[in-house]
């Protein structure tokens, strides 16, 4: 019923007459939503709840929804500002995200059955630094990178869905990795 | 041949580097770019180490989040839309912004519209109201009292001996006992606590608040006592202290 339509034409039916359409709005996002909020904050059951809050927030707020902006950019505008919310409480909670280990670990990283269990403490080791260089980037940088990595969006997709001049995207993610590189280079991760 | 010590490359075409990485270059800048890696160890260095962060983050990618199933997301489809994000006015206020639309010029007609009804209902508020004139105890009204005396209520024993001397027979409580003090028969309206009763002292006269006639005496011959009823209770008091004064300067 709604699949010939764009996320646009979605939103507005949505808030017109059919609430929902905003289902159809939820299933094409979903996934990319709590992949930007797994990354950007580096926990499954935390980026569970940003998302959930994320849409629920979206499907509340349909009404303040500008015509003239992507659904994209509004979805992941209210997704980011949910995670930056969380890390901040979990922060105030003095709940480090950078720093902690131990309890996290076994949430987060889901090891590989095919490894051996030394080969398996190794790639849970790794995968933390991974995780906490990439948390450790300022946001505006975490944010584009985790787009494009777990999102695997285009350059151009985020140019449009953060409404940023694509230059300054392409920037950003050099940036990005450029740190990112230097940081895991402190830290000796290597790609096995 | 850019190189600046630490593996990052000055060279302007390392900035490429990401979209030569994540393959959105078109073929012919990539192999443009290719031929410049060859020739520039700085560029050649900065895509090593980027490459290796980005598989990195792909790794991690892979081993935490691929496997992870999407949760359920619940929306309460049965709730009103409202604020939850703090990006939405969903009041009456909002209400307005949706009738009027995006219109700029709607909403600044809108706005001096209210701006002008205002002001007219001010207008036609001033114009309306009349400030009843409250009656002040002027100094004129009684030469004799000194006006910051006055204004306390208080006037000099001479001139209430006097005045009482001569007005034997006249209404309303004169305590000849306190040296500076007239009490009206509204003070003891106002005063809290005495109910409206006060307990007769030796020398003074009670008045009979209660308005049945009947007054008590405590010193002295039995007389007629004007009631409280006789005056009016929207009588205010600055008029009767400067109705007395009159009396008393007469």
């Amino acid at each position: 019923m709604f699949i010939n339509l764009t996320d646009e034409q979605l939103v507005e039916l949505a808030v017109s007459q059919d609430p929902d359409a905003f289902g159809e709005i939820v299933r094409r996002w979903e996934r990319k939503i709590f992949a930007l909020c797994f990354g950007m904050l580096g926990r499954e059951d935390e980026a569970k709840d940003a998302a959930q809050e994320a849409f629920i927030s979206a499907y509340k707020g349909l009404a303040s929804f500008r015509g003239d902006a992507k659904v994209s950019s509004w979805l992941h505008r209210i997704a980011v500002n949910k995670c930056l919310t969380t890390k901040r409480r979990s922060k105030t909670r003095n709940e480090e995200f950078i720093d902690d280990d131990e309890a996290s670990d076994a949430k987060t990283l889901v090891a590989s059955p095919k490894l051996s269990p030394l080969r398996t403490t190794e790639s849970l080791e790794r995968m933390d630094l991974v995780r906490r260089a990439v948390n450790a980037l300022p946001a505006d940088l975490r944010q584009i990178i985790v787009m494009k990595e777990f999102e695997e969006m285009t350059f151009q997709e985020i140019s449009e869905a953060l409404e940023m001049p694509l230059s300054t995207v392409k920037s950003k993610l050099y940036t990005a990795l450029k740190q990112l590189r230097m940081k895991l280079e402190r830290t000796s991760v290597e790609v096995v | 041949m850019m190189n600046n010590g630490n593996g990052t490359s000055a060279c302007n075409r390392a900035s490429e580097i990401p979209e030569y990485i994540y393959q959105e270059l078109t073929d012919r800048g990539r192999v443009e770019l290719e031929r410049h890696f060859s020739a520039c160890a700085g560029c050649a260095a900065e895509l090593k180490g980027m490459t290796n962060a980005h598989l990195a983050v792909m790794q991690w990618r892979d081993e935490s989040f691929a496997g992870l199933s999407t949760p359920k997301i619940v929306i309460p489809f049965g709730e009103n839309q409202s604020d939850q994000a703090g990006t939405v006015n969903s009041g009456w206020l909002d209400s307005i912004h949706r009738l009027l639309g995006n219109s700029t010029a709607l909403q600044w007609g809108g706005g001096l519209v209210a701006v002008a009804a205002v002001a007219l209902i001010a207008f036609i508020a001033v114009n309306m109201i009349r400030v009843p004139v409250q009656p002040s105890v002027a100094k004129e009204s009684s030469p004799r009292v000194d006006g910051a005396v006055a204004g306390r209520n208080e006037i000099p024993q001479q001139v209430i001996n006097e005045n009482v001397a001569r007005l034997p027979d006249e209404a309303g409580v004169v305590d000849t006992r306190s040296p500076t003090k007239v009490s009206t028969g509204l003070r003891s309206r106002s005063s809290g606590g005495s109910n409206g009763r006060r307990s007769p002292r030796s020398g003074q006269v009670a008045v009979d608040l209660n308005g049945n006639g009947r007054a008590k005496k405590s010193n002295g011959s039995a007389r007629k006592l004007p009631s409280l009823n006789d005056v009016a209770d929207d009588d205010d008091n600055s008029l009767r202290l400067s109705d007395l004064f009159e009396e008393i300067g007469s």
